[in-house]
Order: C-alpha cells, then structure tokens, then sequence
C-alpha cells in the first residue's frame, strides 16, 4: 500500500513534505536564476560584499538596511511577485550579527549603542520590514536553529501549511538568509559558510520532501562537519546538479528530494 | 543659515545615513519629522543621541516641550543656543 506507507511517514516527526510553487535565491555574484542556472552545486565564489539593491523599498527606509535583511527582502520579493503569503516564515543562523558586533563595540567603549542599529539587529527585522514594505499583516515566525536553521523553518512552514483554509489560493512564503561571520568570531567560524538567501513559495504538496536522523546514527564514524549550507545543498537538488540530498551536519543528517 | 544650523544639518546627515542629501536640502524651518524631510522616531532617538555626543545637549524624556525642540533644524539651533550661551 504505497498510498498508506506515504501518509505514515509524512505524519511522522521526522519527516516533512510540501510542494515549491516559486523559488528564489541570492548570492554576491548570483543575481537572478539564470546566474544559478550556471551554478556547478559546488563552493559560491568569495564574499565580495555586495547587496541586492532593493529598490521597491522606500528610500527613507531602505539608508539604514544591513546586507543581511536586504538579501532576505530581496529573495521575498522575487518568489512572491507581488502574491500576498498566507503567513511568512523568516530563518537564519546568524542574523544580522554584524550589526550586533558594532553595538557590542560601542557598548564595549563606554558610547551610547546606536537606537537605529539595535531596532535592526534583531533576529525578526526581515520579518518586519518585510511586512511593512508589502503592507503584510500575514502571521510571521523568525527562526534560528543553527547549522539546521533552514530545516526547522521548513518544518514550521509545512505546520502553518497544514493549517491553510484554502489550499489553492494560498502559500507560505518561506525566507533563509546567512552571511559570513564578522572577523570577531573566526574562531567560531563554520566550516560551511556562504553569504546565501533563498526563498520559497510553499504550497500543500510533494515538491519537497525531507527527512532526517541523529548524524550518530547515521554514519559508524564521528559526524564530519558539513561541507556546504543546507540551503545550497537544496538548490543544488533542485537544479539538478545531484539526484537527491543527502546533507550531514554536526547534530543532523537530511535526506530528501526536490523536483520541480 | 548660522554655522550652528549647518552644523545641526551636517549632523543629521551624518548620523542618520542620509548620504543622498546635501545640508542646503534640509530647509531650516520646516518640519524634520513626519511631514518635511519624513524622518521617525528611530531617527528622533538616534539624533538625540548624537545631539548628545556632538553638543553635550541634555534631554529629557519627560521634558513637556520636547516635540517642539526637535520640529525642525532652527528650533533644534535655538536650543542648543539658550543651553550654551557662550556659542559652539
């Protein structure tokens, strides 16, 4: 019974499935899709320190904006082309870390902190500026979860899914965003870092489907720390550059598909 | 225009990263907030504070005349003026 066995691992914990309506996705050098369509799968090109320009933000608002919530603002804007979300789901590891730093420094150094740099280091900044460019009053979650920030986003986003009154009119606009760490914290520094953003339409369905394990259990030997963040994993799946996903990190191993 | 008031205005660009703007774009009577040059309260906390750090301006939250202090670039001159008497 393929019917049944589907529906058991589907409302089991440790696995998730949705269908990808829209995507998009951004890094310093991959503009538009047809940048990632030239993409190997493999390691991004060096951080040049570029930003996605944001026009459609107004000008008053868009002067204070860090790189982090201009690339998350950026990727929202192309996958929902002007659709209103049923509710919107914001990740990231980090955050605007950079922007704490600077506050953390002038603390450090017996200055006032910046009232404008803390309303914009907080982790659901995207989130807001988001729904006050796009007049969005949809509910809204900022998550952070680590190196699976973008796991467990997507396992908040198939929730909010499930709750749709209207399945055909209505997604969930899922947005990952991370940069480099600041120079302060390269002790701490991933092995798998990328300054990346990517954002999904979600819609009921089988696009997507992940699941995953303790990484103990899935391999006899210690857990290898990831070679590439979850999220271009996923995309290099989805632009076909390997058959399925199998992601490792330090905690977690993902397995899965996406076909569009 | 005073050299206090183009020292206000090359503060406010400065300290709220409005790079675009030239001191002769803000007009010293009209309204910074809101209407005029359609700054908010971020920019109002934010220009209190560098007030603070760039003319030792003291204010107070509870201050009743307050709003009338920050309407616009001559009432923010004329403030820091009657605070320091002996001029900048």
């Amino acid at each position: 019974m393929p019917q049944g066995s589907e529906t058991t691992a589907a409302s089991s914990h440790d696995a998730v499935h949705m269908g990808v309506a829209a995507w998009a996705a951004w890094a310093p050098g991959f503009a538009d899709v047809e940048a990632w369509q030239e993409w190997d799968g493999g390691l991004l090109p060096a951080d040049d320190g570029s930003a996605p320009e944001v026009k459609f933000v107004d000008a008053l608002l868009r002067r204070r904006l860090g790189r982090l919530t201009r690339m998350a603002l950026h990727v929202a804007h192309e996958c929902a082309a002007g659709r209103s979300p049923a509710a919107t789901v914001f990740a990231s590891r980090h955050g605007e870390l950079a922007r704490s730093v600077g506050l953390l420094h002038a603390i450090a150094g017996g200055e006032l902190p910046s009232p404008a740099a803390f309303s914009l280091s907080v982790h659901n900044t995207a989130a807001g500026i988001h729904s006050i460019v796009h007049h969005d009053h949809a509910p809204s979650s900022a998550i952070a979860a680590g190196e699976e920030s973008l796991l467990w986003a997507l396992v908040e986003a198939a929730t909010r899914l499930r709750d749709l009154h209207d399945a055909h009119e209505a997604g969930v606009l899922l947005v990952f965003a991370d940069e480099t760490l600041p120079d302060e914290y390269a002790p701490w520094r991933p092995s798998a870092e990328a300054t990346h953003a990517l954002a999904l339409w979600l819609v009921p369905g089988r696009d997507l489907t992940l699941s995953w394990r303790p990484s103990a259990e899935a391999c006899d030997a210690q857990p290898a720390p990831a070679t590439q963040p979850l999220a271009l994993a996923l995309l290099a799946c989805r632009l076909g550059r390997r058959p399925e996903l199998a992601w490792s990190g330090e905690r977690l191993s993902v397995q899965g598909r996406w076909h569009a | 225009m005073t050299e206090l008031e183009s020292a206000i205005k090359e503060l406010i660009i400065e300290a709220l990263e409005l790079e675009d703007l030239a001191p002769d774009d803000i007009v010293t009577d009209a309204p910074l907030f809101g209407e005029g040059l359609g700054l908010d309260s971020i920019d109002a906390l934010e220009l209190g504070i560098a007030l603070k750090k760039r003319f030792g301006l003291e204010l107070r939250s509870d201050d009743p005349d307050l709003k009338q202090h920050f309407r616009s670039v001559e009432s923010l001159a004329r403030l820091i003026a009657t605070r320091q008497p002996q001029g900048v």
